[in-house]
């Protein structure tokens, strides 16, 4: 159940609101299983492995906070970890790394296991881990109950794709947050942009990046290589910070502050800077639980830049169980590296902020055609492409669609131009108010008949 | 600040309007559908598109509701006379009982774009038949069989009321390429405890998260009411451009990548041979229930039409279609299954016209002129009860 679906929006929020708000005691029960109704709306039988994910790190926690900086603690910490990474493994990776094992006996000596991948494994799994690791730092409390912590990880509006939220972070809100009809008007606002941006932008691009990397198989011409790939740069973004805002703007129906997870990252100047400002969440996880306790940049100037390469290639590692995820993490590692080295040298910071903008961009786009690509040949045949050495398949017609056209001017314009919502002090007045009210009518007729297909290729 | 917190308000409760005001409304609509159509067809999600003599239907179809949206795309309202047992299987009651009864199974190619613009609606409409259109449009033929629990041996049913009974089926070259006769027979064969166990599933699960949403937007006539005008959204949008996926030949005639890899690809003998065989069990699966079997072997546009196709794509060496459409009329033949091969009547008629006669320039599949000619060929193949019929 998707936020952009008509479940969603026409059959869980209405229902759900509506039980959150009539049961103002039990909001915590009722959000908690309300999530689980959520979760178990793809595979039932996931929530149960959410439930004994969210058992065992509970208990755990219980037996850190007993001790926490002490040998007995990160004995116990270092159990719930690795029984967290264990699960992780098993559901995620197991499947690669037998295809891997295959690939280099060179014939099948395991029979590769069917398992598949709960939704939304790696973002809950992330979420115990980070609480389990700040108790035993002694940076937060324990819960005061189980129900308060299954409420935590499996809270809906975060739980399929993040943001990741540290239980610092949600420790005080779950205990006592502020419900007001200014914070639920601005939720509306959230959910509205979040909503816009997913399914008049980035559904909109992506039938470019659909026609370069699907249809073609990243094999076409210069300039469908460059449409293709600059639409999934755009569509990658619109796509998981609408997701993110919507999030938000859910958090907020419940009186939640969900922290924000971007920050016009196609702004940075840096690759160093893309990173503060892409995925924020997971990028502050990945430098608290992975690159500082590898050392950061304290042990010297080598062992920082494999620091940033083992961090980036277990940050690729974890979008998916890929090689394509982890070349994307490897690229990212490089750059962030060779920018770490040149430091003051770097030629490009010496050029305009434009220009260290567009530089930037140019290799993050790089990284995007092996995010993106089904395998590491097809994601060199779209780079291959953008420099003249590709197929040569026209683009397609959709870019003479006035509203792809307007879309993928709309999608520039806003980053270049759009104010950053999450820093906006939300003033609604009736300019405001039919704008947001317009917007969602809008978005929610397209969600309505999203599944529609008028001509005969595609409905049969 | 009063006015600041009345906007924020106005915004609160317009969206909780719109959220709440949907999910209502599709409760009041479905209730009120729920009250015109016994509450057993409710559950269904089989489609079904039945062709009486009269070839003119008012009314619903009983079935998934979500046949309402078919309905409005095509403008067809349809009333039949048909019920549904437990497993999803339609059996049409009252029947003519002198008519001749045709079933047409198939994918997209005998489902058909409307109600008469089909293979089961042109032997319906040219003979006087019941004919009843099994196309399941996105499955490929042998899955449409498992539609129908007919072939199911342990829960066996009859088309009660008809007497002669043809079955056809409309295949493409795609569909040659299946599964085996152990396969199939393992599909199609269900031990009791199974059926049991899936009724019980059924059951079980029926209030579980998945199935209660899944309902919810299954008979939404919210989303009924919106999808037919969401074809201008999707064309301002360029979502809804078919040269995304498709393969643009002369004079801008468009051919689905997947087509024309099938008209370009060799089928092993191996392949044919165990197509043949599938045929031939489902010969004696249709004989059993008093069927006669017709397998009817339809080309795709780029086998009647290769002259379309762009330069590089075209066919280089010989006629490898024809050949292997004639390998599998011989190896049907062999096992004694009748066929109709509607590639050289197809590629003969065409060339006494200009330009795409026999399919849609921008979709892939055949017109109804070409549903006509294979309609033609059923008919004249059934002999003395296909009436009414002239083969040019």
């Amino acid at each position: 159940m998707l936020f952009n679906s008509y479940e969603f929006l026409f059959v869980f929020l209405p229902v759900f609101l509506l039980i959150y708000y009539v049961l103002p005691k039990h909001r915590t029960l009722v959000l908690t299983l309300g999530s689980y109704f959520f979760y178990m709306c793809w595979k039932p039988a996931g929530a149960l492995l959410l439930f004994i994910c969210t058992l065992i790190n509970y208990l755990f926690g219980r037996a850190i906070s007993k001790s926490p900086l002490t040998t007995k603690g990160k004995l116990y910490c270092g159990l719930s970890v690795a029984a967290d990474l264990a699960i992780l493994a098993y559901f995620k990776y197991l499947g690669f790394f037998e295809q891997v094992f295959n690939s280099a006996a060179g014939r099948t000596l395991i029979e590769p296991a069917r398992i598949a991948l709960p939704i939304g494994i790696s973002f809950f799994l992330f979420q115990c881990i980070s609480y389990t690791v700040d108790l035993y730092r002694d940076k937060v409390k324990p819960t005061r109950n189980f129900l308060d912590f299954a409420c935590y990880v499996s809270l809906f509006p975060h739980l399929v794709a993040g943001p990741i939220l540290r239980y610092s972070f949600m420790e005080k809100q779950m205990r006592d947050r502020e419900h007001s009809v200014g914070k639920f008007a601005e939720g509306v606002a959230f959910f509205t942009v979040g909503l816009a941006k997913k399914v008049l932008i980035a559904d909109t691009l992506g039938v470019a990046a659909g026609a370069l990397f699907d249809k073609a198989g990243g094999d076409a011409g210069v300039y469908a290589c460059w449409a293709g790939l600059v639409a999934y740069t755009l569509q990658i973004f619109y796509d998981f910070s609408g997701y993110s805002d919507m999030a938000i703007g859910l958090g907020r129906f419940m009186g939640f502050n969900i922290p924000q997870n971007f920050n016009s990252p196609y702004l940075s100047a840096s690759f160093s800077e893309f990173w503060r400002r892409w995925h924020m969440s997971l990028s502050y996880w990945l430098r608290d639980f992975l690159y500082i306790p590898l050392g950061g940049s304290k042990k010297g100037r080598f062992r920082t830049y494999v620091n940033l390469i083992i961090t980036m290639f277990l940050g690729g590692l974890w979008h998916g169980a890929a090689w394509t995820f982890i070349v994307w993490g490897l690229w990212h590692g490089a750059l962030l590296a060779i920018e770490r080295a040149l430091g003051d040298r770097n030629p490009i910071r010496k050029a305009p902020r434009v220009v260290q903008i567009l530089f930037t961009n140019f290799f993050v786009m790089i990284g995007w055609a092996f995010f993106r690509a089904a395998s590491l040949g097809e994601a060199g045949k779209v780079i291959r492409g953008l420099f003249g050495f590709g197929g040569e398949g026209a683009a397609s017609a959709f870019m003479k669609a006035p509203g792809f056209l307007a879309a993928a001017a709309l999608a520039v314009l806003l980053i270049i131009k759009g104010e950053n919502i999450y820093e906006r002090k939300w003033r609604f007045n009736a300019a405001t108010c039919v704008f947001i009210i317009a917007l969602f009518a809008v978005c929610a007729v397209l969600v309505l008949s999203q599944d529609f297909s008028p001509f005969l290729y595609f409905q049969f | 600040m009063s006015k600041k917190v009345g906007y924020a308000k106005l915004v609160t409760v317009i969206f909780l309007l719109m959220i709440f005001g949907v999910f209502v409304a599709d409760r009041v609509l479905i209730a009120i559908e729920a009250k015109r159509m016994p509450e057993e067809f409710m559950d269904h999600e089989f489609l079904l598109y039945p062709y009486k003599k009269s070839s003119h239907f008012t009314g619903v179809v009983y079935g998934d509701l979500t046949d309402l949206r078919t309905k409005r795309l095509y403008g067809h309202a349809r009333k039949t006379d048909v019920s549904t047992d437990d497993l999803g299987f339609m059996s049409p009651l009252g029947s003519r009982p002198d008519g001749s009864d045709v079933v047409v199974i198939g994918d997209s190619f005998t489902q058909g774009p409307s109600n008469k613009e089909t293979v089961a609606g042109l032997i319906s409409g040219r003979s006087g038949h019941v004919a009843y259109n099994m196309g399941f449009g996105g499955y490929p033929v042998n899955s449409a069989l498992a539609f129908l629990s007919d072939f199911q041996p342990l829960a066996p049913r009859d088309f009660s009321g008809m007497r002669q009974k043809t079955l056809v089926f409309v295949l493409c070259k795609r569909n040659l390429a299946g599964e085996s006769v152990s396969e199939i027979i393992a599909r199609f064969t269900i031990s009791p405890e199974k059926l049991e166990r899936k009724k019980l599933n059924r059951e079980v699960f029926r209030y579980f998260p998945h199935n209660i949403v899944k309902y919810a937007k299954r008979h939404s006539a919210v989303i009924k009411s919106i999808t037919p005008y969401a074809a201008g959204a999707d064309e301002f949008l360029g979502r809804a451009d078919p040269a995304s996926n498709v393969v643009v030949g002369r004079d801008g005639v468009l051919f689905l990548p997947d087509d024309v890899g099938f008209s370009r690809r060799s089928i092993s003998d191996e392949s044919i041979k165990q197509f043949a065989d599938v045929m031939l069990f489902m010969k004696t699966q249709a004989g059993m229930r008093g069927f006669k079997l017709i397998v009817a072997l339809v080309p795709d546009k780029s086998d009647v039409y290769p002259g379309y196709l762009p330069k590089e794509l075209r066919p280089r060496e010989g006629d490898t279609v024809a050949a292997h459409f004639d390998k599998v009329v011989q190896a049907l033949n062999d096992n004694g299954v009748e066929s109709i091969n509607v590639l050289p009547v197809l590629r003969m008629q065409a060339r006494e016209h200009d330009g795409l006669y026999y399919y849609y320039p921008d979709d892939t599949h055949w017109n109804p002129r070409g549903m006509k000619v294979a309609a033609d060929l059923v008919l004249h193949r059934m002999g003395p009860a296909g009436r009414y019929i002239t083969i040019r």
